[in-house]
Formats: C-alpha cells, sequence, structure tokens
C-alpha cells in the first residue's frame, strides 16, 4: 500500500534549474516532500527547451520535455516572474510558509529579489535556506557561473580522469551537479532533524566544486603529503591488474574486469589466457601491474569473441568482479534492477501528451512509510491557481489582474525550431548509437503500462 | 562552540573500505557519536590502502583511512566469538543507528538477523550498503568501482567515441552510495523521531549510479534513443578540455551565443571573420575552424582565459585544476576548505574539509581518525559494562 512517505508535511520552494538544486528537491520528493518549484517563462528552465517526448516539437512542447521531467516528477509548478514587483511579494508569502528555501542562483540575483537568508529569516524564523552555487556563496569565484562542466574541471576530478597521456575527459553528463545534489540532501535532512529538536533553521551553502573535491581525497592527499601529482591512466589501477575495460562481440559492446586477488587471476587465466598459466610475466600481481600493457592486449584478444552478458555471468560465477558496460537501454531492461523495482513508473499529466513512462528510480530502498506515489512532472505553471488562491489566499481579481500583466504564466513564447537539434544531425555527428522506432511499444509491453 | 546537527544520534558503524566509512564520517563530522568495529588484528583494511605519508616513516596509517574516520572511536571486536555477540546485543540496544557494508547475509550470520535486532532495539535504524543491494540476481556478484560504472550507466556514455567507455579516477560509486546511505539514514531517523517506527534502509551502489546518470534510459523510454559517447567538435567549441598554454580550460557558453565574445576572448581575428559567426557556418568550415579554435587556445595561458571568460556571464568557462592548483586556488583558500585533520599532530599533510557549510550546526573534527582498537576499553568496559574477563578468554588479550 502506497503510504504519505517520510517527508509528507515539508514544504520546499525551488528557485533552481538544470539538476543541482532539482535532483535534490527530487529526492525528497520522492519521499512525501510538497516541492514548489518557480518557473519563468522569461527565463526557463534550459531542460524546458530540449529533447521532447517522440522528438514532437508541436504545441505545448515545453510539457514533454524529458530532461525536465526526469528531474522534477512529483513537484508542482508556479509561474512566476520574479521581474515584477508584487510577483517577489508572493514568492516572499510563500516562503513564510514553507520549510525550506532552495536556490541555486549566484548572490547577486539572490540579493536582488531580496532572497537571502538574513532577510527570509525576518519573513519566517525558522526557515531553512540553501544556497547551491558553482564554486561558493561568498569568496572571489562566488559570482561565477557555473554548470557540471566547469565544475568538475575545478574541482579536481577532472585532472585526474581520462585515458594515458591524452587530456583529460568528463562524462557526458553533469556529473558534479549530483553530487552536490546528494550532499544537499544530507545537509538538509540535518538541518531538518536539528530544527525538529531545536525549532532552529539556518543557511546551507552549497559549493558544487567543493563537494566533489570531499570525495577525491587519493588526489589531495598524494599531493600535501607526498608531493606528488596524480597521473591519467584510463581504466588501469596504480595497484590491481588486470583492471580495465575490454572489447566484446557487437557493435561497441565492452565488458569491465578485475581481478583484486590471486583467485581472482587464476579463475579468469583459466577462462580467457589458459595459456598463461606459466608464463612468469604474469604469475603476480606485481608482475601483472608491469606487464599491464601486455595482458590487456592479450585479455582483449579474447573477450572479443565473447557476448559480454555472458561473459559476465561466466566470470561472476567463478567470482571474478566482472561487469558489462550497459548502453541506455540495456540499463533500462537490466534484469537485477528490474527485479528490484529500480525504475518508478510515473504517470504524467494527459494534457502532457506524454504517456504512462519508467524513470530511474530512488538511490535507497526504506521500509517504511516510503512508498509514495509518483506524479508526473508537472505541467509548466500548471499550479498557479491552486498555490496563489488556495496557499495564499489571493481573490479571483487579483490573480486575474497577475494574469493579464503576465505576472503569472503557464506558457512560453519561445520557437523549439531555434533551439533544437533535429534526430538526424546528432545522427550525422555520431552522438546517437542507435534509435528504435518501436520504443513504444517495446516500453510498453516491457514494463507492462 | 555552536551546537551540531546530530549531537546525540548514536551510530553503531559495521563498515570497512569506503562506501560505508563515507557515511558514517558525514554523521559523526555533523555531531553523531560513532563506534567502529574493527576486526581484531587486522581493522578496516581500508588502513591499508593508499596514500600514505611517504614522509614521515613514523606513520604507517593510510592517508585514505585517516580522512574516513575523523570523528569515530574504535572498537576491536570479533562477531564471530562468543564475547563478540554479547557485546554486538549490547552495542545494538544502545544504538539508534547501525551501519554496515558486510556481504549480504553476513551479518545474519553473526547472529544479528533482523528480527534478532529488532528484538534487541524496536527502534533500531539498519542501514545495508552492499554492491547490488540485498536481493535480485546480481545480489552476490563480485564489483570494483570499474563494475559499478559499467553496469550502472555511467560508463557508456564517458570518454572518447573511438576508444573504449572510461569511468573517473579513484572510488566515486563508493563515495557516492555513501552520501546517499548518510541522507537515507537521516529520512529514517526523522521518521522514528516522528513516529517511533526503525526501519531498515537498502543501499545498493550500482543503484546510486544508475539513479544519478540523465538523460540515459531515459533518452531510450522517451525518444528510442541509445546515446553515446563523445564526438568530435563538428563546427562548436567542445563541451570538454581543450589544451592551452600552461593546461586545460572546458570552453562553456551558456545561454544566448554572442559568437564576438568568444573570437575576442581568444584574441584571434581570423576567428572574427564572418563566415564563423553562425553555427552553419561554423559546421561548414568545421575543419578550418577547428584547427583555428586549437591554435588559439593553445596560444592563451589558462586562468587568464578563465577569468577573461568570467567577465562575461554566458562564457561559464571551466578551469581545470590539479591538487596543486588546488591547494593555491583563491575560493578553496577564502573557504578554508583543506585542513590538517589528520593524526600527525603536524598541519600537513591537508585535507578536503568541511563537504558545504551548515551556520547553525557546523561540521567540526573533534577527533582524528582513531588507533585500532583505541576505544576498546573505554566503550566495552567502562561504558558498556561488559565483563572484562570474558573477553581476555577470546584470546585477543593474548596479542597484546
Amino acid at each position: 500500500m502506497k503510504n504519505n512517505g517520510i517527508l509528507n508535511g515539508i514544504r520546499v520552494v525551488e528557485l533552481g534549474q538544470l539538476i543541482a538544486v532539482p535532483y535534490a528537491t527530487k529526492l525528497l520528493s520522492d519521499m512525501g516532500a510538497e516541492i514548489i518549484r518557480l518557473e519563468s517563462a522569461q527565463r526557463p528552465d534550459a531542460y524546458r527547451l530540449a529533447d521532447f517526448y517522440d522528438e514532437r516539437e508541436d504545441g505545448k512542447y515545453w510539457n514533454r520535455a524529458i530532461n525536465f521531467n526526469e528531474q522534477n516528477r512529483n513537484k508542482l509548478s508556479l509561474g512566476l516572474e520574479l521581474d515584477h514587483e508584487s510577483s517577489l511579494e508572493y514568492l516572499h508569502d510563500l516562503i513564510s510558509i514553507s520549510d525550506v528555501f532552495a536556490c541555486n542562483f549566484t548572490p547577486r540575483v539572490m540579493k536582488k529579489f531580496g532572497l537571502e537568508y538574513e532577510h527570509l529569516q525576518k519573513i519566517r524564523p525558522d526557515i531553512i535556506v540553501i544556497s547551491s552555487t558553482g564554486y561558493g556563496h561568498t569568496g572571489p569565484w562566488s559570482s561565477f557561473g557555473a554548470i557540471g562542466f566547469g565544475t568538475e574541471a575545478a574541482s579536481g576530478l577532472a585532472a585526474a580522469t581520462g585515458y594515458e597521456n591524452g587530456p583529460p575527459v568528463q562524462p557526458e553528463i553533469p556529473y558534479p551537479d549530483y553530487t552536490a545534489a546528494e550532499h544537499t540532501v544530507f545537509a538538509v535532512m540535518a538541518a531538518l532533524i536539528h530544527r525538529l529538536k531545536e525549532g532552529e533553521g539556518q543557511f546551507i551553502e552549497i559549493s558544487q566544486a567543493e563537494c566533489v573535491t570531499s570525495t577525491i581525497p587519493e588526489t589531495i592527499l598524494e599531493y600535501t603529503a607526498n608531493k606528488k601529482i596524480v597521473k591519467r591512466m584510463g581504466n588501469s589501477h596504480p595497484n590491481i591488474s588486470p583492471h580495465g575495460c575490454y572489447p566484446c562481440k557487437g557493435q561497441d559492446k565492452w565488458i569491465t574486469i578485475t581481478a583484486n586477488s590471486q583467485d581472482q587471476w587464476k579463475s579468469l587465466s583459466n577462462l580467457l589466457l589458459p595459456e598463461t598459466g606459466t608464463d612468469n610475466r604474469f604469475e603476480s600481481n606485481e608482475s601483472r601491474i608491469h606487464n599491464r600493457k601486455e595482458l590487456d592486449k592479450l585479455i582483449s584478444s579474447r573477450t572479443l569473441s565473447w557476448d559480454n552478458v555472458v561473459l559476465m555471468n561466466t566470470l561472476q560465477r567463478k567470482g571474478v568482479a566482472a561487469g558489462a558496460v550497459l548502453n541506455g537501454k540495456e540499463l533500462l531492461f537490466n534484469e537485477h534492477l528490474n527485479q528490484r523495482d529500480f525504475f518508478e513508473i510515473v504517470d504524467h499529466h494527459p494534457e502532457s501528451e506524454v504517456p504512462t513512462l519508467p524513470y530511474p528510480g530512488k538511490p535507497w530502498k526504506m521500509s517504511a512509510n516510503s512508498d509514495v506515489k509518483m506524479k508526473g512532472a508537472p505541467l509548466f505553471g500548471q499550479h498557479n491557481e491552486s498555490i496563489l488562491k488556495n496557499h495564499l489566499g489571493l481573490t479571483n481579481e487579483s490573480y486575474d489582474a497577475l494574469i493579464n500583466e503576465e505576472a503569472v504564466v503557464n506558457y512560453i513564447k519561445l520557437d523549439p525550431k531555434e533551439i533544437l537539434v533535429s534526430r538526424e544531425a546528432r545522427e550525422e555527428e555520431g552522438s546517437i548509437y542507435s534509435y528504435d522506432p518501436d520504443f513504444k511499444s517495446t516500453i510498453k509491453s516491457y514494463f507492462n503500462i | 562552540m555552536k551546537p551540531q546537527a546530530l549531537k546525540n544520534v548514536r551510530i553503531l558503524d559495521l563498515t570497512h573500505y569506503i562506501s560505508g566509512p563515507y557515511c558514517t564520517k558525514l554523521l559523526g563530522d555533523f555531531g553523531a557519536d560513532v563506534i567502529k568495529i574493527e576486526n581484531p588484528l587486522v581493522g578496516d583494511p581500508c588502513r591499508k590502502m593508499p596514500p600514505f605519508d611517504e614522509t614521515n616513516p613514523n606513520s604507517n596509517d593510510s592517508l585514505l583511512f585517516q580522512y574516513l574516520n575523523t570523528n569515530k572511536k574504535s572498537v576491536e571486536l570479533d562477531l564471530k566469538s562468543d564475547f563478540g555477540h554479547l557485546a554486538a546485543e549490547e552495542l545494538v540496544r544502545n544504538s539508534d543507528i547501525l551501519v554496515e557494508n558486510f556481504r549480504p547475509g553476513t551479518l545474519a550470520s553473526y547472529g544479528l538477523t533482523e528480527s534478532k535486532l529488532r528484538t534487541l532495539n524496536p527502534n533500531l535504524i539498519v542501514v545495508s550498503i552492499s554492491n547490488f543491494g540485498q536481493t535480485g540476481p546480481y545480489r552476490d556478484f563480485e564489483a570494483t568501482d570499474l563494475v559499478f560504472y559499467a553496469l550502472g550507466g555511467l560508463m557508456f556514455i564517458f570518454g572518447s567515441i573511438n576508444k573504449s567507455p572510461l569511468k573517473h579516477a579513484f572510488h566515486q560509486a563508493q563515495f557516492k552510495a555513501g552520501t546517499n546511505a548518510a541522507s537515507a539514514a537521516l529520512m529514517a531517523f526523522y521518521e522514528m523521531i516522528n513516529s517511533g517506527t526503525g526501519q531498515k534502509v537498502d543501499i545498493s551502489i550500482q543503484e546510486s549510479m544508475a539513479a544519478a546518470v540523465r538523460d540515459t534510459t531515459t533518452s531510450y523510454a522517451a525518444s528510442g534513443i541509445v546515446r553515446t559517447r563523445q564526438t568530435l567538435m563538428n563546427g562548436e567549441l567542445p563541451r570538454a578540455p581543450i589544451q592551452v598554454k600552461d593546461g586545460y580550460i572546458v570552453p562553456i557558453t551558456f545561454g544566448s551565443t554572442d559568437w564576438n565574445k568568444t573570437a575576442n576572448l581568444l584574441g584571434d581575428e581570423s576567428l572574427a571573420d564572418h563566415k564563423f559567426q553562425t553555427p552553419e557556418g561554423r559546421r561548414m568550415h568545421a575543419e578550418e575552424f577547428e584547427n583555428l579554435v586549437k591554435a588559439a587556445f593553445i596560444r592563451r595561458g589558462k586562468h587568464e582565459l578563465f577569468y577573461g571568460a568570467h567577465s562575461h556571464r554566458e562564457l561559464v568557462y571551466g578551469l581545470v585544476q590539479d591538487a596543486a592548483d588546488l591547494i593555491e586556488n583563491p575560493q578553496y583558500q577564502h573557504d578554508q576548505y583543506f585542513q590538517a585533520i589528520g593524526n600527525s599532530g603536524s598541519d600537513t599533510p591537508k585535507f578536503p574539509g568541511r563537504p558545504f557549510k551548515l551556520s547553525k550546526t557546523p561540521w567540526n573534527i573533534q577527533t582524528t581518525a582513531p588507533a585500532l582498537g583505541q576505544h576498546t576499553e573505554e566503550i566495552l568496559f567502562n561504558k558498556l559494562n561488559l565483563p572484562i574477563d570474558k573477553f581476555q578468554n577470546t584470546g585477543r588479550s593474548n596479542e597484546k
């Protein structure tokens, strides 16, 4: 049976975009918190403006935006243009009946809108305010805008990541946003617990870059203790061999394999490299590290004839750490994740014209009061009327006046053709591995939706 | 001194290596009382993991261990022994949150089954972190950080299209799961305060990765498209590190783009040519564009480009920094981010400090990482009043 969730009754006002704040509030909303997301038609979240369901760009395309819908399930949307003076008043009123205000604007913008902690504390004494910025809320870099590709570079993670002798490499997602969001959730929970006990709110400052640096002590300590700069070494490990990613049968198919112990090495070599039994180049972990390149080459020559999932299962049965490199479709249909019901099946508002879809689930499974019914991401401005009239008590007249002034909005005036990159163009530039024209029926039948 | 958010929250820490210790470090650094149970004689294997302080011959404790185990008390206990069972039961009775990262089933094999734990302490929160979770066909699979990148979906979209998929350096998957475990522990604790109900939390490191990989499964579910790795420049600036005179920079533009701002920043007149003014023009002359861009970047210094870019709101360039750069970085210095929180007793080496700031209930290091068994006597005999003669019969005392 579904329940209300651990955070039922907690109201969060969110002035954020992309991932760093929205992913954090998504995790809170999954646990029952009410998230009111402020949206602007003048400056919409960039995720409202790209990658639409079924690549359809007609009508209210912004309600079909894939990235937006992925990050914003269960939330309420209030389209409020903060440039209007009366809008700020309503925002402050809203914060006065909320528990948390989460913002990822620079301090300059927060100040401009009267959203500093010192000010909000006067409106709501026990408010918890989150500032999540690229580099910090105060200090010499605090005015610098940032997205994940920039904070990852700054954090120290990128400099240590990449192929041997090549440049630093970053993945195709704003990775630090997630790390920052995960730390933000922890920070909010600590603040909520303190508030529950002592009745006191507080100000939480998240530097997205610093959150990532907190997860790479290895590179910091090698330098501050030993004056060593960690070198980029691809998927290799300084102290373990083999430890790599090897090609398998098929288009862009790979497997990762590591042998952590001599037993794992014996099982691995018996299967893939039986002739190396007496080869002293590979007899110990130390000699395998020394002859790493030859060994990786040899393993690659054998894995090529294997299906990566079959090889993974075969190696795992022998106790060897191995994992097939799953692409997006394979991850979605992964038997293990699905037996654990990892994916959340989410209904969307009929007006969005997006059907029920599976989305990545929560990073935890909890046994009590955590099975909350999932709702789709909101239509742009879907909750304007209910929030302004029911939460804030606006009269019909004043609500209509706000609509007329376009201080309250529920549509975006932008031609998507100016912003969209077609699938054909993406295929041409090579950023698409495959396209399945039957994806709708495949999804429907696999997830029985 | 200001109070801490998690003051008086009692953690029984049965974790080792990275994911679990990072979880309990977060809890401890914000005020929880953490009792870390370690295997006699050997201790947490992380004590043997690099890096070490090679300049200090008296220090044989891993620096990674010292980072991950601040604000914890170490108790040596063999959970398989009779005394271990007795002590564990007493510890469970005196804890709010138990965190463990054994292989699934191990805790029960020590006699600490779910029902036993519930009997000992009805309000207890049990957080289990494991490779693939407590259920499912991969439950007993072996894994390393590399394997989590592969089975978590991030690796396939990481790296160059012409090369093998890639992972981040170090142990990101385990840190990620540790952070999520700490959040979930606090959510469960929040519920416990409100309703008096304890519960169990199942953290799969694979799921921590799969939850945080944008537009990957959803790209297929919503458009039939399977995304792949990084492609060539094709008439655009790469959103990837590009070489400059003294390092690397990530030339990111955000929002509306006026090409002249980029051309001016790079100080290259040929890039201001009208044929490069539009995306179509740049694509049409992609090869020439790429050569000019690369040549322009390599002539300039990273700080000059980084600070120059940030005088424009939409040029949000990234500066690739290694550890040496970070120690000198003015923002990190402003935040007093790096701190000497190891047990060397001196002001080096420097460690990452507070991951974020809580204004009223700050991060604080009250004690550095413990020596193995440093608090055995204090906790087991002074605090819990366990019978010392039974402990001595375990053989541990003969080794001392």
